[in-house]
């Protein structure tokens, strides 16, 4: 019988959890970069800045939103 | 059975009476999906459940034991956190511990820096939640008590002082040379600051040191809030530093990557952010300590040493290994270790910093002494009733650190705010950036114009850098430090100022409670009045002289007049044991009279006493009793029902079967009673009284006090239900009463104040409790509730109004029009000054002083209100 403890079950939904605001953050970036083509003009360290910018702002904050909600959903 | 996981837990139940219940709460368990195991240890009151964690958890383990009809109990924790010092912080460590497995509940204090935690000690143990709460940034320590913690509580502070202090050193001047720097080129400057200081390679060197310096604890803290999924205050400071700080250096060594190239720099931007917000940190921790001043205060009572004697011997030893019974011996100029009575000796005790009471109290054998306070002209020897955590002291800090742990309701919803102000906060930024990436800076730039604070004209700077900074400048000045700490600061401070003047709010929301009060009703008995009867009146009938030769064949000489009637009655009721009889056996003896037994005595129930002395009969009763003994009495009666009008009880005297004279007797009012109603009529209240007494005798009370309504008649155990009919009214009520036999009534009031506790102030009901039996300091509790409400209102005003106008400043809302747009370290500043302004108006709460006191040391007015003390020569207050 394979014992398992309860933060194996914790990394599990950590993992989950980085891959949904992963996710979500580079479509913000994605969503950045398409703007900056159809408003168009300009450079391209500008667009490069913007989605970093862009990037960890969306990082920080879908963050703790996707990591709480899987936490309670396992607690649930 | 290969590949199924398991989990082991030990759960802590309450409620198994008997060995069957073992079962109960096995089956109960075995019968859950996912749980291969459950044993169940009736001696040790323990379950050890095996389970798989991917089909059952805790909840629903525990709601299996509940549904059986027991409680699964958890472990309490008791921690200090330094460095949570904000409603966020708190979410910070509550929403970090409730994901840890095997934490059932948390309950963080920002304003005490503590923090309750409820944990299964079979999931998790007390060193993982410390190690949680390290890894999201904030020190931790299981909570100290008494003198320890005080100390603990201060190093804490002062190695903060001393570690932001030190950062203030370093990034300072390395600011200031970097803004010399950056504006080398403009005003007067260029004479002065030497070329090489606006070098870029220059003030990167400058700034690198602050930022990785100073800046490194924003950084850390926020890597460790984010690990656990959680955004914190560090996060705004580290994503407005950190993004200046690279867009400073990818401009400096590749200035043709296109972030607006080697003009745009942003370093006095990184240096400054950093500057301004360590000054705010060190700021904070030097006013921080200032709010719990008077806990701080109270704690400095508890004397270390006590001198005891054992075995004959005097010696001395720590003041709390003194035990209960022990004979302590204070000196003159000495604290007083624990509680006692005083068994030996006089003395005056200087009781202020436990009661407010501003005059020394006289000690003499039998009287309460209370630890902590000062001895100050004579020297004695008590008898240790209470030690430890039971002294009075003791309780009394309990009770005020409780309160200022406690949260007001209107402080829910700041808290609320800030708690999720970071995240929406992020979110805004991202939006500003997007804003004027896309479609403001197309609009609405003009090259010519420049932040506040940075001398860059904003054409240099390009589309990137300008939308970028406005997004940083959002990011710091949207900071709600203010917002967090408008309410839990005032109530700090407002507390502990209760605490001083003797009143003892046991929560937050009982000051918030008590600033809204819009009635206040006083029980009676006990309350406005003393609570035992006293002769009030004698009036001696036309004719009568028991001295007199003719008036009376008594052997007694030299008495006259009211002397001579209370005397008689004094002799009939010796031995009675009617509180009315003792009442003016009492009286005669304070007015100097000895009285002697009667030859005979006897009751008439409801009427009165008949004696006999020095073989001449006595009668003392009501018209009743002398119509029926033919005591001719008409003259006297006028007298009788105006005495009964004013609530007196008129009592009849007559010697030899001729009229004498009345007794009135009647329950006296406190002193300060009418002061203290005319207060809170001054206040705005309605005040009212509440009575067992018939209606006449409330009445005439009522009169003298001026109260505005009164409940008479009300029995006991439906005052409770006067104080609801009254609330049906839509009225906020307050009860003041006895704390033990007004229970029900205080309970039910909006806000229950007990008076005249004494020292046993954790066994009293209600939401107030005023350790001295002064009706004045009814007042002071309003008074105090009311300044404090009014400061938090103040708070919170400032707060939000800074918020709701910084914010769009900040985010470049004035820019279209005036061409006006925040730097980031302009926003620093002002994020700094609003905590600043926030905690310094807080520190006016300490200068409050209540109306009456205030009055009292007016000078030239006579203190009307301070009782007089005759006897001693001296301002010694007897009890």
């Amino acid at each position: 019988m394979e014992t398992r403890t309860a933060s194996a079950v914790d990394k599990n939904t950590l993992r989950l959890s980085a891959l949904c605001y992963t996710g979500t953050s580079l479509t913000v970036v994605v969503l950045f970069v398409a703007l900056g083509q159809i408003v168009g003009g300009y450079p391209t360290p500008a667009v490069i800045g913007g989605a970093i910018w862009s990037f960890i702002l969306s990082m920080i904050v879908t963050m703790p939103l996707y990591t709480s909600y899987f936490r309670r959903r396992r607690m649930r | 059975m290969s590949g199924q996981m398991t989990s082991k837990i030990s759960l802590k139940i309450a409620g198994m009476s008997c060995a069957s219940c073992v079962a109960h709460i096995e089956t109960a368990l075995s019968n859950l999906k996912g749980v291969s195991k459950a044993q169940v240890n009736f001696a040790a009151q323990k379950a050890q459940v095996e389970y798989d964690p991917e089909r059952a958890d805790l909840q629903q383990i525990a709601r299996a034991i509940e549904d059986v009809g027991y409680e699964v109990v958890p472990d309490e924790l008791s921690l200090s956190v330094f460095g949570m010092r904000s409603a966020h912080c708190e979410g910070v460590v509550k929403e970090g511990l409730e994901n840890l497995p095997g934490v059932a509940r948390v309950e963080p204090n920002s304003s005490t820096e503590t923090a309750s935690v409820w944990y299964h000690a079979g999931i998790v143990s007390p060193a993982e939640i410390k190690e949680t709460i390290r890894d999201l940034g904030y020190d931790v320590e299981e909570k100290l008590e008494g003198r320890a913690a005080l100390d603990r509580e201060r190093e804490a502070r002062q190695r903060d002082i001393r570690h932001q202090g030190f950062w203030m050193l370093v990034s300072w001047p390395l600011a200031f040379l970097i803004m010399l720097g950056t504006f080398r080129e403009y005003w007067i400057l260029p004479e002065f600051v030497p070329e090489f200081l606006g070098d870029k390679f220059t003030l990167f060197v400058f700034t690198t040191p602050v930022v990785f310096g100073p800046g490194l604890q924003f950084f850390i803290n926020s890597w460790r809030g984010l690990k656990h999924g959680v955004t914190d205050m560090n996060l705004l400071y580290a994503t407005g530093i950190g993004a200046a700080y690279l867009i400073g250096v990818v401009n400096t060594f590749w200035p043709d990557a296109g972030f607006g190239g080697e003009k745009a720099v942003f370093f006095e931007s990184a240096a400054l952010l950093t500057a301004f917000i360590v000054l705010g940190k060190w700021l904070e921790a030097l006013t921080r300590g200032r709010t719990s001043d008077a806990i701080r205060r109270l704690m400095a009572l508890q004397p270390k040493i006590a001198r005891v004697i054992r075995k004959g011997k005097e010696i001395e030893l720590p003041a709390d290994e003194v035990l209960v019974d022990d004979l302590v011996i204070v000196r003159p100029g000495e604290r007083i270790p624990v509680d006692g009575v005083v068994i030996e000796g006089y003395s005056a005790v200087d009781e202020s910093m436990l009661t407010g009471e501003s005059m020394p109290v006289e000690k003499k054998t039998g009287d309460q002494v209370i630890g902590g306070t000062m001895n100050k002209t004579g020297a004695f020897r008590f008898r240790a009733t209470k030690v430890g955590r039971e002294t009075a002291l003791a309780q009394i800090i309990h009770l005020v650190e409780e309160a200022q742990a406690s949260k007001a309701p209107i402080q829910k919803l700041a808290d609320k705010v800030a708690g999720h102000f970071i995240l929406w906060v992020h979110v805004l930024a991202l939006s500003v950036f997007f804003f004027w990436f896309f479609v403001g800076y197309w609009r609405f730039f003009d090259p010519q114009s420049t932040f506040l604070l940075t001398p860059y004209a904003l054409g240099e700077i390009g589309v990137f850098g300008f939308a970028i900074l406005i997004s940083i400048s959002v990011l710091v000045i949207s900071c709600p430090c203010a917002v967090g700490m408008a309410t839990p600061s005032a109530m700090m401070a407002g507390t502990g100022k209760a605490a001083e003047h003797g009143v003892l709010f046991k929560g937050a929301d009982a000051i918030e409670a008590t600033s809204k009060l819009d009635a206040i009703i006083f029980d009676k008995t006990g309350t406005l009045t003393k609570g035992e009867p006293s002769v009030t009146d004698v009036i001696v009938a036309q004719g009568f002289d028991l001295s007199s030769a003719e008036g009376s064949k008594f052997k007694v000489q030299g008495l006259e007049g009211e002397k001579a009637v209370l005397l008689l009655a004094a002799v009939a009721e010796k031995n009675s044991e009617h509180p009315l009889g003792e009442a003016i056996v009492r009286g005669a003896k304070e007015r100097g009279l000895e009285v002697p037994d009667a030859d005979r005595f006897d009751s008439i129930p409801g009427h009165g006493v008949e004696a006999e002395w020095q073989g001449r009969k006595i009668l003392l009763g009501n018209r009743k009793l002398m119509k029926e003994r033919g005591v001719p009495f008409e003259a006297l009666l006028s007298q009788a029902e105006a005495l009964e009008n004013d609530g007196k009880t008129a009592m009849l005297v007559a010697a030899e079967g001729k009229p004498a004279g009345i007794i009135a007797v009647a329950d006296t009012l406190k002193d300060y009673s009418v002061e203290a109603v005319e207060e809170l009529h001054r206040l705005g209240l309605e005040v009212l009284m509440i009575t067992g007494d018939n209606r006449r005798t409330a009445e005439a009370i009522a009169r003298k006090v001026k109260i505005d309504r009164v409940l008479a008649e009300v029995l006991p155990q439906d005052k409770a239900e006067k104080v609801k009919e009254l609330q049906a009214t839509g009225k906020r009520v307050a009860m003041v009463g006895d704390g033990v036999n007004d229970a029900p009534a205080l309970a039910q009031a909006n806000v229950g104040i007990a008076i005249g506790s004494g020292t046993d102030v954790a066994k009293e009901t209600g939401h107030v409790i005023l350790i001295k039996e002064d009706l004045r300091d009814v007042v002071v509790a309003m008074e105090v509730a009311n300044a404090t409400m009014r400061k938090v209102k103040q708070n919170l005003f400032w707060a939000f109004s800074y918020n709701v106008a910084s914010i769009p400043i900040g985010a470049g809302l004035l820019y279209p029009f005036f061409k006006l747009v925040v730097s980031p370290e302009l926003a620093a500043l002002l994020m700094a000054v609003s905590s600043l302004s926030v905690t310094l108006n807080t520190l006016l709460l300490k200068r409050f002083a209540p109306t009456l006191k205030r009055e009292k040391a007016l000078p030239g007015k006579t203190p009307s209100l301070e009782p007089s003390f005759a006897g001693h020569g001296s301002e010694i207050r007897r009890r």
